[in-house]
């Protein structure tokens, strides 16, 4: 009986997400687009934190980069698709595969500090490189290309693209995390030693992991870029790198799904949010250090946060995923 | 050239270090790495500027933004980090939480755009140094550093505060135990490392500009510097400072687009080699 709850739901959800340009308002359908994105760039932060026992605050630093790589490529230099998305992707893979060498020889508090400062050496970069990034103007125009004659210019097209692209990604993530490498990983968050004494090669599962959340940052990256047509150096944002911690841990970072949700909800209260001030941040950071005092251990990713409780209430004994 | 290069390293290496040490000294005893370190240093240097405007005189507004951040250092810390005293993320993440704020604050009462202050003409003679004319603002900037190092140095070796907090750091339930309070030491500590990344804020904009952003540019340059030097260690500091500025010097010069990058190598080298940092226990 529960399954077919279960087959219904996704069954109606999938109705739901296809027919969503035929009758949601373009603002909306914007909205839409705007959780898609995140929620890759979000389950990319909580795959580290969640899984792995890696905050990281600087996830920005390979989606920033993938922004950039499609910005200048795209509209510098005129580089027809695919090249900009595969140099962006690539790049940022690239770029996490020689930070990774630095960042995993450290854990917890250092993990995060190092993690910040790469996100803000790019940040410094990127204003003082202003032949190639503008610094401050930014790069306007950036236009989404046409994919297998489809334009994706079209904002229907777009969002199916961008539906299509989350799905997968989501399922290759989902996929990982219940593998053997998802289930080690968690071994390691929790007792890296024991994990080692048991022959799990610790460092090379880390790096991988690091690696592969920074290549699914940069895929946030592109279609956030693609998106928002602009980019500027507040892709690299110490402030992003705090709502994502802040989303994610609001939705649960030890579940799957919680971290879509958190984007979900903070995406559309902050569209409201949006209307009343501007003093962004002073919200979210208002808001981030609510969460903290209340919920301590929810930021770090082993107790705590909405989809948590839920989870747990429905399924007592079953281990998490 | 390169006199000029090593005089610049060596300057900036002098606000760097009454940047980290603050920092490394709070992490020592209390386990936490201060997050809204550059929110201080930003705030701390927007506040001195609006008491130089007041008053026009340069030391008031070195003296104005040191206190006001200590001042602000200790609300914090008694006001909200007692919530979450002993759990490490959750602590240095509620001092992320408040450097958003902070900087926000900022932009909402001094505005976008760089700002910066004067020196007073008594302390920028052209000076000759090394066989290059040289600011003497940067020397003042320098022999300020090696004040607040040998500073530290006594307050730590010499006073019973510094024998608190030394105690602190090597075992804090036994100095607890001892009779010492602890916490008001840490607040103490808090309130000092608060105290000079609101002198570095004044300094730093009096050497260069104040402005959106430069708060956690300051506070990543800080990071590097204590995981080179090692976190809690007063000499790791500034060994650490001097390593970050040298190399950011000589690459601003060679690599002034991404000289950043080059902050990373050092990092890189000592986290293969000591992953606890140079002077790390």
């Amino acid at each position: 009986m529960r399954r077919i709850w279960h087959w219904a739901i996704v069954v109606m959800g999938a109705a739901l997400l296809v027919t969503l340009p035929g009758w949601m308002p373009a603002y909306y359908l914007t909205l839409t687009n705007r959780i898609l994105f995140y929620s890759l760039l979000a389950v990319s932060f909580s795959f580290l934190a969640g899984r792995a026992g890696m905050t990281s605050l600087g996830q920005v630093a390979f989606f920033g980069f993938a922004a950039y790589a499609v910005g200048i490529m795209s509209v510098r230099y005129s580089i027809a698709f695919p090249w900009p998305v595969v140099v962006g992707v690539g790049g940022a893979t690239l770029l996490a595969a020689a930070a990774g060498l630095i960042v995993i020889r450290t854990t917890g508090i250092y993990f995060l500090m190092i993690t910040l400062a790469l996100g803000q050496v790019m940040w410094g970069v990127a204003n003082r490189w202003v032949s190639l990034t503008h610094a401050y103007d930014g790069i306007p125009g950036v236009v989404p290309p046409v994919v297998m004659g489809v334009a994706l210019k079209d904002p229907r097209n777009f969002y199916f693209a961008l539906l299509a692209t989350s799905l997968v990604c989501l399922t290759v993530m989902l996929a990982i995390t219940r593998s053997h490498f998802g289930l080690a990983l968690r071994g390691i968050a929790a007792s890296p030693t024991r994990m080692a004494a048991l022959g799990y090669p610790v460092s090379l599962l880390r790096y991988l992991a690091f690696v592969l959340a920074g290549t699914l940052a940069g895929i946030s990256g592109i279609f956030f870029v693609y998106h928002t047509g602009f980019v500027h150096t507040s892709v690299f944002d110490l402030q992003r790198s705090v709502w994502i911690l802040l989303v994610s841990t609001l939705g649960g970072v030890a579940t799957f799904a919680g971290p879509v949700v958190g984007v979900a909800i903070v995406v559309l209260l902050e569209s409201f949010i949006g209307q009343l001030t501007h003093r962004h941040a002073t919200v979210i950071g208002t808001l981030f250090m609510l969460t903290i005092i209340l919920a301590p251990h929810g930021v770090t990713g082993h107790l705590g946060s909405v989809a948590d409780h839920i989870d747990r209430r429905r399924r007592p004994s079953t281990p998490r995923d | 050239m390169l006199n000029l290069l090593f005089l610049n390293g060596l300057t900036y290496a002098a606000l760097l270090f009454v940047m980290a040490s603050g920092l490394t000294l709070a992490f020592g005893l209390m386990r936490i790495v201060n997050l809204s370190h550059g929110a201080y240093y930003l705030v701390g240097g927007y506040l001195g500027l609006t008491a130089f405007r007041i008053t026009g005189s340069w030391p008031l507004a070195l003296l104005a933004g040191g206190l006001s951040i200590a001042a602000i250092a200790c609300l914090i810390e008694r006001a909200l980090l007692v919530w979450v005293r002993g759990k490490e993320l959750p602590e240095s993440l509620l001092t992320l939480a408040v450097a958003m704020i902070l900087g926000d604050a900022a932009v909402a009462v001094w505005g976008g755009n760089p700002l910066n202050l004067q020196p007073p003409a008594l302390l920028t003679p052209r000076l000759h140094v090394l066989g290059v004319v040289y600011p003497g603002f940067r020397v003042f900037v320098l022999i300020f550093g090696v004040l607040v190092g040998i500073g530290l140095w006594l307050l730590l070796m010499r006073t019973s505060l510094g024998m608190a907090v030394r105690a602190g750091v090597d075992d804090r339930e036994t100095t607890a135990a001892l009779g010492i309070n602890v916490g008001r030491t840490m607040t103490a500590v808090f309130m000092l490392a608060g105290l000079l990344a609101g002198f570095a804020g004044v300094i730093g904009g009096s050497y260069w500009a104040l402005a959106p952003g430069e708060d956690f540019q300051a506070l990543a340059l800080s990071l590097v510097t204590i995981v080179i030097g090692g976190m809690g260690s007063l000499i790791g500091a500034a060994v650490g400072a001097l390593i970050t500025a040298m190399t950011l010097s000589f690459a601003t010069a060679y690599f002034p687009d991404f000289s950043l990058f080059f902050v990373f190598a050092p990092m890189a080298l000592v986290l293969a080699v000591r992953p606890q940092g140079l002077f790390g226990r």
